[in-house]
């Protein structure tokens, strides 16, 4: 399926930010409220071993939604750990709740680590491309207009617009229909994490981080960033040997994603790469050294603006929109998905 | 030694708890997803100090629950809502309900530990195991699984979870292996701000008895009538004791309808306005004679056939707006006077004087014998009520059922809890921040890690 992209906007820059502090939701506040200051596309609550909040996804970005009012709200959710009923609850409630703002980035959390359980792993791209596709039929067990909700007649909804999923698949056998309203984005927004198979979530919008390989040809690609700026020449000398001094900074240097300078530098940079078409964004990364991603906002954006390849202001509330991407029709349900493909999707 | 105080939940349907709640004029019938609508249900029960407030759970869904109570067909996902309630207040306990059966303890131990940092040691987590045979259906079960199954399971999930609440204090692995688990931990959640989430557990089989003694903080029972309730309270702390348990625990909390109003008078107007709202079914077509009681597990349908099925006597056929006459009182046998019982209570009428009872009043009166505990009165009715339970051996606290929202959790909060503090039954004020706190119960130490977890008896 194709990204359905409103034709009419030009083309910009999409800002994420991965946020991987402590458990205490004051960082996470202020984390949130800086970065939608700055009017990003959204927050990754980040709930992978390596790189995790401390916080379970879900519940931290809910905790976020109501504490926001434009910033769009991704979570990680592992298809090897939940029920597909259970994580299609959590990411339309989260669409619920932030009024259109969810956005699910299917991965696992834990590669290689513990186990509730056995569960399979041989075949987990079949798997995980199966959960998916279960998932959105989920969402679109009910109709957008099945409430009705008349006091005077006592019809509170309309029986004929909620079906059943009845799927029966490989590894998944479920009934429903999901117990929740479908999402106001119709479908919260899929990303794909760019270590995995790209066939396991073969209609991915977002792809995060997004690395030198093609990952389907209507996905957002964001590679990672982790920006360190200094206002001087000095400063940024400065900030280079602190990298070197610490393990943080040593394991950032060497991921490849830092790109250290002073804020001309930085939005020169960002700026070419996505006017050369090399990258729809970045996901920024805050690096060891405290008060960056402030920095990034009131020293880069605005050049960035200036620029004009980044939003002053968001356009609308829902992360579909910031992304560009027109919200799905509800899919007939009696119709038959298309045979799995196998191998690289694209 | 502080006095004794009353526990006290909302149990929070967005709906209302009475099946036609929303059509009240004064309720949000879309509430159940308006999350600025939910804060603010929960901060009426914050400010009026209650310990917690209740999200329940259902894990399969059917139109036909819009009959009875539309919320339970339709709702935000517990966990996230409880979130978002989290970040609108600062003390109220937040219990959010996950079922063993349908999850695995390292998501429940990291959904329940992450909700306790979200909202600094408020969490609580409402075990229950599932009695709703179509959850099965949505969870590639072949079949619905029996009480003893869910139980053993639930057990276990309960130690695993446990143990990695733990292991978010030392970072050691749990190393659990057991019959329905293999978990390795530790949980990537630091240990939860209570160190041990509040658990709650509700449910009246012998192994939910069992289970309840054995792990829950608070109980949540449903019992219609004082002494089923005495009974119930009775067995469940003496299970507690004899498990070693602290004395006083668990809490016991039945559920509680409350429809109250300035006067009596408005409380029962309240009450006939809901079940105005509610139709009558079609009466069955009898082949042959009436038989006490109806299918098994079912409500009964509303009409004179089942009020006859109940009370012993056939009453089909009148106008169910016509008073019902005296000399019916002489025809019923004990079971017959339970249901009248309930109605003469409900509706403050009677057979006889000046406000009288229609057969209308005995269909609404339907299956409130086999139900929880209602109340239809002016504050101090109300507080009475409470009272006699409290202070005679049957609750520990109520879990309110208000029947229309906000209205009735607005009115409990503004009539009824100020007599209640008047009694000196609750609180004035939150003594402390977290819900331990509330419940008087301490931090928890960390248990020892890993080694022996899967050899204690």
């Amino acid at each position: 399926m194709g990204r359905n992209q409103h034709k009419k906007r030009p083309r910009q820059l999409h800002l994420g930010y991965a946020h991987a502090t402590g458990s205490a939701p004051d960082e996470l506040d202020r984390a949130v409220r800086l970065a939608e200051d700055a009017a990003f596309d959204f927050v990754l609550l980040d709930g992978r071993r390596d790189t995790g909040t401390g916080l379970e996804p879900f519940t931290a970005a809910a905790h976020a939604a109501v504490r926001s009012t434009r910033i769009g709200l991704l979570a990680t959710g592992d298809p090897l750990r939940h029920e597909p009923f259970n994580l299609a609850r959590l990411v339309a409630s989260l669409d619920h709740i932030s009024g259109g703002r969810a956005g699910w980035l299917v991965t696992e959390e834990h590669p290689g680590g513990e186990r509730a359980g056995p569960l399979p792993r041989a075949d987990a791209v079949e798997r995980t491309r199966e959960f998916v596709g279960l998932v959105r039929a989920l969402w679109d067990s009910w109709d957008d207009d099945a409430f009705v909700r008349d006091k005077g007649s006592g019809a509170f909804v309309d029986a004929d617009r909620i079906r059943a999923v009845d799927h029966v698949g490989a590894h998944f056998q479920v009934r429903g229909p999901l117990n929740l309203a479908r999402p106001p984005q119709g479908h919260p927004v899929l990303a794909h994490a760019a270590d995995e198979p790209a066939a396991a979530v073969p209609d991915a919008e977002l792809v995060l981080p997004g690395g030198a390989t093609d990952r389907g040809e209507h996905a957002a690609v964001l590679p990672d960033l982790i920006p360190v700026l200094g206002e001087d020449v000095a400063e940024v000398r400065d900030l280079h040997e602190q990298l070197h001094a610490t393990p943080g900074g040593e394991r950032a240097l060497a991921s490849g994603a830092v790109l250290i300078g002073d804020p001309d530098t930085v939005a020169g940079r960002i700026a070419e790469s996505f006017s050369a078409g090399q990258v729809d964004g970045y996901l920024l990364h805050a690096p060891p050294q405290p008060g960056q991603l402030r920095r990034f906002t009131e020293l880069v954006v605005p050049l960035l603006r200036r620029r004009g390849v980044f939003r002053h202001d968001y356009a609308d509330r829902s992360l579909r929109s910031h992304l560009n991407l027109t919200r799905p029709a509800r899919r007939d349900p009696s119709r038959r998905p298309a045979p799995p493909r196998t191998g690289a999707a694209s | 030694m502080t006095a004794r105080r009353l526990h006290l939940g909302l149990m929070f349907w967005a709906t209302g708890t009475h099946p036609a709640g929303w059509r009240h004029p004064g309720a949000r019938a879309d509430g159940a997803y308006d999350i600025g609508f939910i804060q603010q249900v929960s901060r009426i029960a914050e400010d009026a100090a209650f310990d917690f407030v209740f999200l329940g759970d259902r894990l399969a869904t059917d139109p036909a629950l819009a009959r009875t109570n539309p919320a339970q067909m339709s709702r935000l996902e517990p966990f996230t809502a409880g979130a978002a309630i989290a970040a609108a207040t600062s003390r109220i306990g937040i219990v959010v309900t996950a079922n063993p059966t349908y999850h695995d303890p390292y998501s429940v131990a990291r959904l329940t530990a992450s909700l306790d940092h979200l909202s600094r040691g408020r969490a609580s987590w409402n075990l229950v195991t599932g009695a709703d045979a179509a959850a099965a259906g949505n969870f590639s079960r072949s079949e619905h699984w029996d009480t003893d199954k869910r139980y053993d399971r639930a057990g276990e999930f309960v130690d695993v979870v446990r143990a990695l609440w733990d292991s978010g204090a030392h970072g050691a692995p749990i190393g659990h292996r057991g019959a329905h688990f293999d978990v390795d931990g530790p949980l990537d959640v630091p240990r939860p701000p209570q160190g041990q989430v509040v658990l709650l557990h509700a449910g009246t089989s012998e192994r939910s008895r069992d289970l309840a003694a054995r792990e829950a903080d608070v109980v949540f029972s449903g019992h219609h009538d004082f002494e089923s309730a005495r009974e119930y309270y009775a067995d469940v702390k003496a299970r507690a004791a004899a498990h070693g348990r602290e004395p006083g625990l668990p809490r016991i909390l039945p559920g509680l309808s409350v429809y109250t109003g300035a006067t009596t008078q408005d409380a029962v107007a309240e009450h006939d306005l809901l079940n105005s709202f509610l139709p009558l079914d079609e009466e069955e077509q009898l082949a042959g004679p009436l038989h006490r009681g109806g299918a098994l597990g079912q409500r009964p349908r509303r009409n004179l056939t089942s009020v006859s099925r109940e009370l012993g006597v056939d009453v089909r056929g009148h106008d169910p707006d016509e008073q019902v006459p005296a000399a019916l009182a002489d025809e019923l046998d004990e079971q017959g006077r339970v249901l009248l019982d309930a109605v003469r209570a409900h509706t403050h009428r009677d057979l006889s004087g000046e406000h009288r009872i229609t057969y209308r009043d005995l269909v609404n009166g339907l299956g409130t014998g086999a139900g929880r505990a209602s109340v239809v009165g002016d504050p101090v009715q109300v507080a009475d009520f409470v009272q006699r339970w409290f202070d005679g051996g049957a609750a520990d606290g109520f879990n309110i059922f208000p029947p229309h929202v906000p209205g009735s959790v607005r009115a409990f909060a503004d009539l009824v809890v100020p007599e209640l503090r008047r009694r000196g039954l609750h609180r004035d004020d939150y003594a402390g921040s977290t819900f331990r706190d509330h419940l008087g119960l301490d931090v928890p130490p960390v248990r020892a890690a890993a080694a022996g977890r899967t050899t204690a008896p």
